[in-house]
């Protein structure tokens, strides 16, 4: 037993001396290509995932033996243009460059279907709808009262009124919400024969409860923000900040003097002031509070040209201030990326990206700082315009974990990749009812929009629900449908 | 022969202090070198770590494919050997040549497993007749049996003394020892007293010895009252002028069940190894008293632990004995006995045999089975904290290391290749006990978690988990196979357990990535650590239970 023990002990060194290193190489990416100049290569790969899974590979035009979610190994370095199919979606096409050594990673692609029939989920014919994005509710509207007004449950999708017919308040004009941070809880800001309201609801299914605190707001505020989990409120009404606990009907005012925008984030409020400065203070007075920024040689320059500022302080360290002529800031070297036109932004935590919009273009400001390869060399914050061809923007949505943007102009609504090598790859997706707003929720992956023709509320899947055996498709069947969509889509 | 060298840890001068002190520390700052450089590396550099950890991989299927072709063939050797009378083969070697020359072939057909015992068995005898013209005779052999007891109550002890009572080997030729621990319950010490009294005419003689407590220079070990039962033991075979050449001296859990054959067994090993004074003798552990009570974590646990003792079988040039073992009572006496502040005495006394004769001194694997009791607590929480310090007790056998290592220093009459091999193969035994599996099931997966932009956009961060899952895959040939040979160990009967129970048993394979990690390298990397610290483990009897 000795001897055989000692026999296979050097087969299997043997065999692991040799194995290993190839294994390894091959790990690296190395391949043996018998016949070339070289015949050792170093590949590179391609990752590719898509929403929905399942779909047909094709590189260079020719079909690869796997469907998505896959990776496509022992690529040579160079470009090749990939078409991705699956069976009511339109084809994917993009160019990719692949280099030694590196994967080129696409896995989150999105196939948009071939028709986008939106499903029908309240239907009446609407006029309006405005969205609460903390709690996952639309405020739907068929008249401008809060008496025609609707509230729909984007998770449960259930529908009840807003207001009892009634009710006190059902002839108020709804002029604008202002959303709690996660909270059921909502302040509308209504109008009726000229005289304002403001409201506190809480929404709470088919039965909302609804607080007059006009009382509390003597003055048209500027802007109103919530303390999260709680009935306070902090507006900025002629220069000051007023703390309002709206369950107790009390008021705290020149909770704070002279300031020009403020954002409460994880119960600290953070405040410009008219001298230029940012302070951060506590929201409950326990402690006086510190200044973020006073640069005396920049502070001017920094936040000078606007008398008023809309203050967002995101995760992450990053705070986004968007004056009154449109110009962006953000804490982050050169502050100033923006000098005017900015109609709205969305942060994106995960990736620390903003997407930006102005009238007629969007673009991502990406603040990841990096270093270059091995250098110790810093990359700032960056700006890039990734579509300039717009009209009349009003909104914009991070989609798919920030890989796509939804927008809309004018009355259509876009879909379009965030990063791209080729072009941006716009596609249109849906066409809404003029002058109404849509709405677009990770947690379904759907836009919710009023249809164009019927004014009914319809969403359509942009996201599709996560498989979890991903299907195969009939594979002769779908290379005849392929070959007539690639024709027709003359790719 | 090293007379000179103390197999301890105590009495040390400020030198040889030192030197224990870095050879204690030795073991469980590798491991922990291991296991953090790989995390470091993991966040640091994850490139570097993938290559690592891929190569770990290769190796250690490699290994694994090794092992399993050794405990296939182990387990074959096990098998073909079940049904030999080895009593026979016992009184034929009083007639050597004789016996040879009948074994040499047989007319008519044979079994192919009978045959390849009767080759194997035929090679074992010619080799003895050529080495020794006349060995011992069998009726001028002894058994001595110490039974060391602690906490253990008659009917845990019992089931082990009737089955010596039932061996084939002649029992009045057999001396029973229970060593009883001074500090034992009266419940304990009236329970041996009432075996004492049952089965004392079955043998030779069944005598109980009680251990005092607080002897100075001991520790509270099983070593040091084995040690004292065995000095007893020795007054009584001079007494009777039995030369200790002539007797065969086994240490034995207070649970262990041999099976009818095994001391006939086991003096046909004594009686065909070549100088039989200079090797131990190590059965097959296996731990089917209570396999159906205990629950599954346990049961892999301990059936791995046969494995392990199988494929170390088939090594016996590196085999150190464990758990139950025999050897010559001559050699037990020559060394000194068991060393009596050593928690790991079933190791430790091999090794000090093995630095006492200068290396040679050897381990026989004994293709027969002893059966044991698998750890049982009162409930499922209960038994895992159990075999918890079951296994760190075991893995405290680390604490020879040290000891050894400067044996091995001191010895220069050990060859080079023999105190680096066996002192390689103690350190790295140890050191890949405690971190295998968790590079296996959690370091493994690290580079994917913390890699960076650069590593994620690599070749080598797709093709790591690629080659991973191959390489797992193949790993489930093993698996499959360690299944089967486990269900081939269990006892037969109906009664204990139908199919449901068999597949049962199989489906908690599956538990493994959890109870290696848990139940087997972390108990090992506390021990180490624990000796790196100087924190040294005081003795925990194993809780035996049986419902």
């Amino acid at each position: 037993m000795l001897f055989l023990r000692k026999i296979f002990f050097y087969i299997f060194l043997i065999i692991y001396l040799i194995v290993c290193p190839l294994i390894i190489l091959y790990a690296f990416g190395f391949i043996f290509k018998p016949g070339g100049t070289t015949k050792v290569t170093q590949t590179g790969l391609i990752y590719l995932a898509t929403a929905p899974t399942g779909a047909d590979v094709y590189l260079d035009r020719k079909q690869y033996d796997r469907k998505t979610p896959t990776i496509i190994t022992g690529l040579l370095p160079g470009k090749y243009k990939i078409i991705l199919h699956a069976r009511g979606y339109r084809p994917w096409t993009h160019s990719i460059e692949v280099k030694v050594g590196k994967a080129a990673v696409l896995d989150k692609i999105l196939l948009v279907p071939l028709k986008i029939a939106g499903d029908v989920k309240a239907e009446d014919d609407f006029r309006d709808i405005k969205f609460l994005p903390a709690n996952g509710h639309l405020l739907l509207s068929k008249e401008n009262t809060l008496g025609e007004t609707y509230v729909f449950d984007c998770m449960r999708e259930k529908i009840w009124p807003l207001v009892d017919k009634n009710s006190t308040f059902s002839e108020e004009a709804l002029n604008n919400i202002i959303s709690a941070g996660k909270d059921n809880s909502c302040l509308l800001i209504t109008e009726n024969k000229e005289k304002k309201k403001y409201l506190w609801v809480t929404i709470e299914e088919e039965k909302n409860s609804i607080k007059n605190i006009t009382k509390l707001f003597p003055i048209e505020p500027t802007s109103v923000k919530w303390m999260p989990q709680s009935s306070q409120l902090f507006a900025l009404q002629a220069g000051c900040i007023n703390k309002i606990d709206a369950g107790n009907r009390a008021i705290y005012p020149e909770y704070l003097k002279k300031i020009k925008g403020f954002d409460i984030h994880e119960s600290f409020i953070y405040a410009l002031t008219e001298n230029n400065t940012l302070l951060k203070i506590a929201s409950d007075g326990g402690w006086a509070g510190k200044t973020i920024f006073n640069e005396p040689a920049i502070k001017d320059a920094v936040f000078g040209s606007s008398r008023a500022y809309d203050v967002k302080v995101c995760p992450r360290n990053c705070m986004i201030f968007v004056g009154e002529k449109g110009e962006l800031l953000t804490n982050h070297l050169p502050y100033k990326f923006v000098d005017n036109g900015v109609l709205g932004h969305e942060f994106c935590a995960k990736d620390r990206k903003i997407l930006i919009w102005t009238k007629d273009k969007i673009g991502v400001l990406d603040l990841r700082t990096e270093r270059t390869g091995d250098v110790e060399f810093e990359i700032p914050p960056r700006l890039k315009w990734i579509y300039e061809k717009g009209i009349d923007i009003k909104q914009a949505f991070w989609a798919y974990d920030a890989a796509y943007i939804i927008f809309k102009d004018g009355d259509k609504v876009f879909l379009m990749e965030s990063e791209w090598l080729d072009g941006p790859n716009v596609r249109d997706i849906v066409t809404v009812k003029t002058g109404t707003s849509v709405y677009y929720t990770e947690q379904t992956g759907n836009i919710y929009y009023l249809d164009a023709e019927s004014g009914e509320l319809k969403s359509v899947k942009i996201i599709p629900d996560k498989e979890l055996i991903p299907l195969s498709f009939a594979e002769t069947k779908i290379a005849k449908e392929i070959k007539e969509v690639i024709n027709v889509g003359g790719i | 022969m090293s007379a000179g060298f103390s197999f301890s840890r105590n009495h040390l001068n400020a030198k040889e202090e030192r030197l224990q002190r870095v050879c204690e520390i030795l073991p469980g700052c590798m491991s922990w070198t291991i296991l953090l450089g790989m995390i470091a590396l993991s966040i640091y550099k994850p490139l570097i770590a993938a290559v690592i950890i891929i190569a770990f991989y290769l190796y250690w299927i490699m290994r694994l494919f090794y092992l399993t072709i050794f405990l296939v063939l182990s387990y074959f050797r096990l098998s073909i050997e079940k049904k030999t009378d080895w009593m026979k083969r016992v009184c034929g070697m009083d007639n050597l040549e004789e016996y040879a020359r009948s074994i040499k072939g047989v007319e008519g057909k044979e079994d192919l497993r009978k045959k390849i015992s009767r080759v194997i068995h035929y090679l074992e005898v010619e080799k003895i007749r050529r080495l020794e013209k006349k060995t011992p005779r069998s009726d001028e052999l002894y058994h001595v049996v110490i039974i060391p007891i602690a906490k253990e109550q008659r009917e845990i002890v019992e089931p082990g003394i009737k089955s010596l009572a039932k061996s084939i080997f002649p029992t009045n030729r057999m001396l029973v020892v229970l060593a009883l621990e001074e500090r034992a319950t009266t419940e304990v010490k009236r329970g041996a007293e009432e075996i004492h009294d049952s089965y004392k005419k079955c043998f030779l003689d069944l005598i109980v010895v009680p251990h005092p407590d607080g002897i100075i220079g001991e520790a509270r070990v099983k070593g040091a009252n084995a040690t004292y039962a065995a000095k007893r033991a020795a007054e009584f075979f001079e007494k009777r002028n039995i030369p200790f050449e002539n007797v065969i001296c086994s240490c034995f859990d207070a649970d262990t069940v041999v099976n009818p054959e095994y001391f006939a067994a086991l003096t046909y090993y004594f009686l065909t190894c070549p100088n039989r004074k200079l090797a131990s003798f190590q059965p097959v552990p296996v731990y089917n008293n209570n396999i159906w009570e205990a629950p599954g974590i346990t049961r892999v646990l301990e059936v791995g632990s046969s494995f392990f003792q199988l494929v170390e079988a088939t090594n016996p040039e590196q085999l150190v004995t464990f758990s139950s073992h025999s050897m010559s009572f001559k050699a037990l006496v020559d060394v000194g006995y068991w060393p009596v502040d050593m928690i790991s005495d079933d190791s430790a006394i091999f090794w000090k045999a093995f630095i006492h004769y200068d290396g040679n001194y050897r381990v026989v694997p004994m293709y027969t089975m002893l059966s044991m009791d698998a750890v049982v607590g009162n409930d499922w929480w209960d038994t895992v904290k159990k075999v918890y310090k079951q296994k760190r007790r075991w893995a405290w056998g680390v604490e020879n290391f040290p000891i050894v290592t400067r044996a091995f220093l001191q010895n220069n009459r050990i060859s080079l290749v023999k105190r680096f091999r066996n002192g390689f193969k103690l350190f790295e035994g140890h050191v890949s006990w405690a971190t295998w599996s968790f590079i296996l099931t959690i370091i493994g997966w690290l580079p994917a978690i913390f890699a960076t932009k650069d590593y994620s956009q690599s070749v080598m961060y797709y093709s790591t988990p690629r080659i991973a899952r191959i390489i797992f895959n193949c790993a489930s040939i093993s698996l499959l196979t360690s299944i089967f040979l486990s269900l081939r160990l269990l006892p037969k009967g109906r009664e204990h357990g139908g199919f449901l129970k068999k597949l049962g048993f199989a489906m908690q394979w599956l538990l493994i990535p959890l109870t290696i990690v848990s139940l087997s390298a972390l108990p090992a990397l506390d021990a180490q650590t624990r000796l790196m610290f100087g924190r040294y483990m005081t003795f925990w009897v194993t809780d035996k239970k049986r419902k």
